[in-house]
């Protein structure tokens, strides 16, 4: 028997919130917390101390970042065996956007790695002087707003879509559905303000940030929880003429 | 009525029409932008660094609307594949597969490509770390970076290439858009591959350039105005074995 496709819907959502929550909390510890002890604001010799002597945690940052791009991958497949009964197009507009999105924050953390590669010995310091080198190496995390700011453009079409997904569903609380549109449309805000006003993006933080709180958690807290309402879930499959999956079967 | 599933093949292929335009605008917009400033996401830029880097410090809010809009074309452009890929999947669901997972991997190079498009602004900020460097060496790092954008342009245009050869085949083996279209996009993606070696592309770029933008125009225009043949779409459907969504059947019942 095959695990995944013989889950039944409900087993499907649980694993789904079981990723969400490991997203959630990955994402604290390495956008929230890592760099707020690595990153002294505009102060390169600061953080390239910070970089060396806590090197380790930067490095943890940097893996649990992964993780939750591998997270996100696996999210993706799971939501769309879910809502593909809702509207197909859609649930596959779902996986796109958190494709791209992911692969583009993957590059990002590859540029994060950058600043250890100088900082740690190497020819570098031969060539460049000690402020040039701490210089490039808080480059990258200068630049790691931009990375964000671009990717979460993917993340917040995707919340929008799956938000709009969740509502239509009738087998997931559709005030979920409303905050993962209001999560979408905040993100949208923030990158854009981002690009075109830096200045008024500044003042939008940490507010702009709760809408995710909100949209992300309560879609966390209600696949894991809950899970999806099986019987609405295979009805919904039935009235869209999908064949069922294995498991719905034996399940329903 | 379910949104975009619940609709005729002929009104989902005019909605991935206007997707399509959404995307044409604002990508020309983006580089129309972009020019402002004195840059190009399509051409590298060369020469005097001092004056690009003024050029870029003096028209900022161009060059940010410009890579906003590029960003935002690369969303509808992966909006437009989940709709070319319910659009195709009758005539090969795995070729439609493969050309719009090609086309994904080109997005998401082109948007980290915006990364670099931003980066020459913080390395122009003035921020007072920089001032390790002089003026002459922050400002070719801001050619760099804009440079390297170019660049991952071009690794994206490789995957678009590929991309519109295979679809290209798949629309000329489909029954429910004109043939001609399908040989269009598929010279087109040819020659995007031109522009993996430099030294045949600076003789041909232009060409390739305007065959390209004839046979995306040509396919968005026809997609918008006229759709496709929902009957054939339905036919075509039908012989490769596939199930209906309700509004498919409905549709047939309608055509009949």
């Amino acid at each position: 028997m095959d695990r995944i496709d013989a889950a039944s819907p409900r087993n499907l959502a649980r694993m789904a919130g079981f990723l969400y929550l490991l997203n959630i909390v990955g994402g604290f510890f390495a956008i929230g917390f890592v760099p707020t002890v690595i990153v002294a604001s505009g102060d390169a010799v600061a953080t390239a101390h910070n970089l060396q002597t806590s090197e380790l945690l930067y490095r943890s940052g940097l893996a649990a970042h992964m993780v939750i791009l591998v997270t996100n991958v696996g999210l993706a497949a799971i939501f769309y065996e879910l809502f593909r009964v809702v509207n197909r197009t859609l649930a596959l507009l779902v996986v796109f956007f958190t494709l791209v999105g992911t692969a583009v924050e993957g590059a990002g953390v590859l540029n994060q790695f950058g600043s250890l590669v100088l900082l740690n010995s190497g020819p570098y310091s031969g060539v460049f002087t000690a402020g040039q080198l701490r210089a490039l190496a808080y480059l990258p995390v200068d630049t790691q707003g931009i990375s964000y700011d671009v990717y979460t453009v993917f993340f917040g079409f995707y919340a929008l879509t799956i938000g709009y997904l969740v509502f239509r569903s009738t087998f997931l609380p559709r005030l979920v559905g409303v905050l993962m549109v209001l999560d979408g449309l905040a993100y949208l805000t923030n990158s854009f303000a981002a690009f075109l006003a830096p200045g008024f993006a500044v003042h939008l933080v940490p507010w702009i940030q709760l809408p995710a709180l909100f949209g992300e958690g309560s879609l966390c807290v209600a696949l894991l929880v809950m899970g999806v309402n099986g019987e609405r879930w295979t009805r919904v499959s039935v009235a869209a003429g999908m064949p069922a999956l294995e498991g719905d079967r034996r399940w329903s | 009525m379910e949104l975009i599933d619940g609709m005729s093949p002929r009104a989902r292929a005019r909605i991935t029409g206007a997707v399509y335009l959404l995307f044409f605008l604002t990508a020309f917009l983006s580089e129309v932008l972009l020019r402002q400033a004195g840059l190009s996401a399509i051409s590298g830029v060369s020469g005097d660094a001092a004056a690009i880097a003024n050029g870029i410090r003096a028209h900022e809010s161009f060059l940010r609307w410009g890579v906003a809009l590029g960003v935002f074309s690369i969303g509808c452009y992966v909006a437009l594949m989940a709709l070319f890929y319910q659009l195709f999947r009758p005539v090969s669901r795995s070729l439609s597969l493969v050309a719009v997972f090609l086309s994904l991997v080109g997005s998401a190079v082109g948007a980290f490509g915006n990364l670099f498009q931003l980066a020459p602004l913080v390395v122009l900020g003035g921020d007072s770390y920089l001032r390790a460097f002089d003026t002459n060496q922050l400002q070719a790092m801001a050619l760099m970076f804009f440079n390297l954008s170019t660049q991952a342009g071009n690794i994206s245009l490789l995957f678009f290439g590929l991309f519109q050869i295979v679809i290209g085949y798949v629309m000329l083996r489909s029954t429910f858009l004109p043939r001609l279209l399908g040989v269009l996009v598929a010279m087109a993606g040819v020659g995007w591959l031109t522009f993996m070696s430099p030294p045949v592309a600076i003789h041909l770029s232009t060409y390739f350039e305007v065959l390209g933008f004839i046979a995306e125009a040509s396919l968005m225009l026809w997609l918008l105005v006229v759709g496709a043949n929902s009957e054939r779409w339905i036919e075509q459907a039908t012989a490769a074995g596939r199930t209906y969504t309700p509004a498919n059947v409905q549709m047939r019942r309608e055509t009949r």
